[in-house]
């Protein structure tokens, strides 16, 4: 029985020794993958291969995450090596630094360069007329080498091209160019154009910059000046150092272009025969700047007592202009305020008054006609800034106005309102007193009117008698469209051009009840001949004549009721109420039939 | 001697739709193309034979100012400022490929927002790939159609038809000076 059972134990125990030692177990498999390890641990470019881009990948986001810890660590190494490889390997480094340093000196030079010469510019312009003085005394006068001046005189400002272009589509309007070859390119210039205008815009949306424009490209020794307009934009080519103050100069360019054709600049559709002579102020401009440089060059050779004598002369004329000028520029902009005020005032055309002023002190002279006006005057002198004292010497003269004055002052000012030219008011004075009759539109018209005579210099008394035409007013309104019947000649039928006064007066009346379903009655008479038959053919032809000028005058068919005699012979329509049988019937008359009728 | 008057023509379309192949095509004349990626436009420009016009007491040469346009897929301000002012447009369309997928919408309803006066033509290139007698043709015809503006069917790669599309647009813009 014990013996079995260590049968079975050592049965067991070799099983397990099988499972743990065997050639299949974990373990003899752990030790193969131990081996290989150890094998590829040894072998370093196998290793290395494996682990390089787990490696770069682990300090790309390192170096990305603490760039300035990784820089702090690895300053002193890499400078120490650095500085190593240079001083072993110095043709090597030179070699391969030199097309980016080559670069960058170069461009860092042309900066410090163009500072340069603008720091000299601005030096030169500030201090002294630098052309009558030996250019070592000019050196030293501004403190800088003699070399210096040489150099900004061998590269003397010039501007190349002027392009004006139209600022929304970028279409060119004009061109000049300093050199004649450039003139005739159009393709190119049309292209720049567009091209110009594409840029601006692309900076302006990149930089989302709507309120600031670019104002300059630099491309080379050369750049574009750009100045923006309403309509155009200058774009300017030039090389060189600009002198100062010129941006300010394209600019005035810019708004004399746009003072001289700003018409053609609003319409502007791609059509340049508009834009004659535009050449002209572009390239007095480009001469101005150019034909200088040229002229400086010549005058060196001048003597220089000569430009003493000048720079003398001049200083004594700004020394003066100085002194005087400011003076006389206050009292002429004081007269222009005090003339644009006193333009404000009702009538003041028809008064005599002028005005001077002397160092803020303002004198007036003249006549009016009434002590309101005088006080008007001195007070409105009295408000414009700048006045500190009012002299006033106007004189009031009231004359007794005669009545054809008063009619002329009254239809001078009538003459003032459209609407009353078809209603033709007559007037009346007697002394001191003025009566208006005749219709007007409506109320307020009456009222402004009133108002408007009672102004009227020499009138006391203002009677208005005019009617406004509503429809309380049918009977006057109907006697007054009989007053404007159109006549004709004798046996005629042919409208009297004369007549067309009242075939206006009869449509603005009407037109005024337009809207009130009204009807414009037409009556056409013949005088009574022997003959009825011709008495009918004449009313209807005079009826014809009038019909169709009412119809140039866009009146209707569906707003007239014409009437003739017809084959009746028709009831006389009394004109006056006491004249009926004398009334002319030679003749086409009108009436008005409202609505409500 | 004719009287001269520029104007200002846009190019829309869908990328790779044959815009400044039909320009190409047209002008003869290319400028530098780095441009083109930079800013998102080339300018070039065409002559086109004087024509008798109503108004005028002269024949006239419309001298188109082309402004042919990369990256409208997305309409911005950018695309907004280059449309300023443009006195017509070619919208050209790409007929081997669905209608559908080339969104006129993008660029054509700004366009006439920003420009309602200017003269529009639909233009349909690639037309040597397909069949003339095909449904696309029939559906490009119905669309253009639908707008009221004229359609023509090109090809940038033979030329054909080239030349009359920018003529009509021309006859177009003149008629209405």
């Amino acid at each position: 029985m014990n013996k079995n059972k260590s049968k079975n134990a050592d049965a067991e125990l070799q099983q397990l020794r099988d499972l743990l030692l065997g050639p299949n177990s974990d373990l003899a498999h752990i030790r193969t993958d131990l081996e290989h390890l150890r094998s590829q641990f040894a072998d370093k470019e196998a290793m290395i291969a494996s682990l390089n881009p787990l490696l770069s990948d682990l300090l790309e986001r390192t170096i990305s995450d603490n760039k300035e810890d990784v820089a702090g660590a690895l300053a002193p190494v890499m400078g120490e090596a650095i500085k190593r490889q240079v001083i072993e390997t110095r043709e090597e480094v030179v070699d391969a630094l030199y097309p980016i340093i080559g670069k960058t000196i170069r461009k860092s030079v042309a900066e410090a360069m163009s500072d340069q010469f603008s720091s000299v510019n601005k030096k030169i312009e500030n201090s002294i007329r630098r052309s009558f003085l030996p250019t070592w005394l000019q050196a030293k006068l501004l403190g800088m080498k003699r070399a210096e001046l040489l150099i900004k005189d061998s590269l003397p400002f010039r501007i190349e091209q002027i392009f004006v272009i139209h600022t929304e589509t970028g279409l060119l309007i004009a061109h000049v160019a300093a050199d004649q070859d450039q003139n005739g390119n159009s393709v190119n210039q049309e292209l720049i154009s567009g091209m110009l205008t594409a840029i601006r815009d692309f900076v302006a949306h990149a930089f989302q910059s709507h309120d600031h424009e670019l104002q300059e490209i630099h491309y080379g020794q050369s750049k574009i000046v750009l100045d923006l307009g309403r309509y155009a934009y200058l774009a300017v080519v030039v090389s060189g150092y600009e002198p100062e103050n010129f941006y300010k100069e394209v600019g005035r360019l810019n708004q004399k272009i746009y003072n001289r054709y700003y018409r053609a600049l609003r319409q502007f559709q791609g059509d340049v025969s508009d834009f004659e002579n535009i050449s002209s102020p572009l390239r007095g401009f480009m001469e101005s700047y150019n034909g200088r440089s040229q002229a400086a060059e010549k005058k060196k050779s001048r003597p220089y007592l000569l430009y003493l004598f000048f720079v003398t002369v001049t200083l004594v004329v700004l020394i003066l202009g100085l002194l005087f000028l400011p003076g006389y520029w206050r009292d002429y902009q004081l007269q222009n305020a005090i003339a644009h005020k006193l333009q404000t005032v009702p009538h003041m055309q028809e008064q005599k008054v002028s005005h001077e002023c002397n160092d803020g002190r303002v004198t007036l002279h003249g006549q009016v006609n009434s002590f309101a006006l005088k006080a008007k005057i001195d007070s409105i002198a009295q408000r414009v800034q700048g006045v500190r004292q009012v002299d006033n010497r106007i004189a009031v003269v009231v004359l007794p106005a005669t009545e054809q004055e008063i009619l002329g002052s009254v239809r001078r000012r009538l003459a003032a309102y459209d609407s009353l030219a078809y209603f033709k008011p007559r007037l009346m004075v007697q002394g001191e007193e003025i009566v208006i009759h005749g219709f007007v539109p409506d109320a307020r018209l009456k009222r402004e009117i009133g108002l408007l005579l009672s102004e009227v210099h020499g009138v006391r008394v203002v009677t208005n008698n005019l009617v406004v035409l509503n429809a309380g007013e049918l009977v006057e309104i109907r006697s007054f469209l009989r007053e404007n019947s159109i006549l004709f000649a004798s046996r005629s039928a042919t409208f009297d051009e004369a007549q067309q006064n009242k075939l206006e007066t009869v449509v603005a009346v009407f037109r005024v009840f337009a809207g009130e379903n009204a009807k414009l009655v037409v009556r056409g008479y013949a005088n009574d001949y022997k003959d009825f038959s011709r008495n009918v053919l004449l009313s209807k032809l005079r009826l014809q004549t009038v019909l169709g000028k009412l119809e140039e005058m866009n009146i209707t068919a569906e707003v007239i009721i014409a009437v003739s005699y017809g084959d009746k012979v028709p009831e006389l329509i009394d004109v006056t109420g006491v004249e009926a049988n004398n009334a002319p019937k030679y003749r086409v008359e009108f009436d008005l039939m409202l609505g409500r009728n | 001697m004719a009287l001269e008057i520029s104007k200002k023509i846009c190019m829309l379309g869908s990328f790779g739709v044959g815009k400044t192949s039909l320009v190409r095509r047209f002008v003869h004349n290319l400028f530098d193309e780095k441009y083109l990626s930079t800013i998102g436009v080339q300018v070039t420009q065409k002559k086109i034979p004087p024509m008798e016009a109503s108004l005028k007491s002269q024949p006239v040469a419309l001298k188109f100012i082309l402004w042919d346009l990369a990256h409208i897929e997305k309409f911005n301000e950018l695309i907004r400022n280059y449309f300023r002012g443009a006195h017509g447009a070619l919208v050209v369309f790409d007929i081997s490929r669905p209608l559908a997928v080339q969104d006129p919408d993008i660029f054509f309803k700004p366009f006439m927002e920003i420009n309602p006066d200017s003269k529009v033509i639909f233009i349909a290139n690639k037309v040597d790939l397909v069949d003339v007698h095909g449904v696309a043709v029939e559906q490009f015809k119905q669309f253009a159609q639908s707008l009221q503006s004229p359609c023509f069917f090109t090809s940038a790669k033979s030329g054909d038809n080239v030349e009359a599309a920018f003529q009509k647009l021309a006859e177009m813009i003149l008629k209405a000076e």
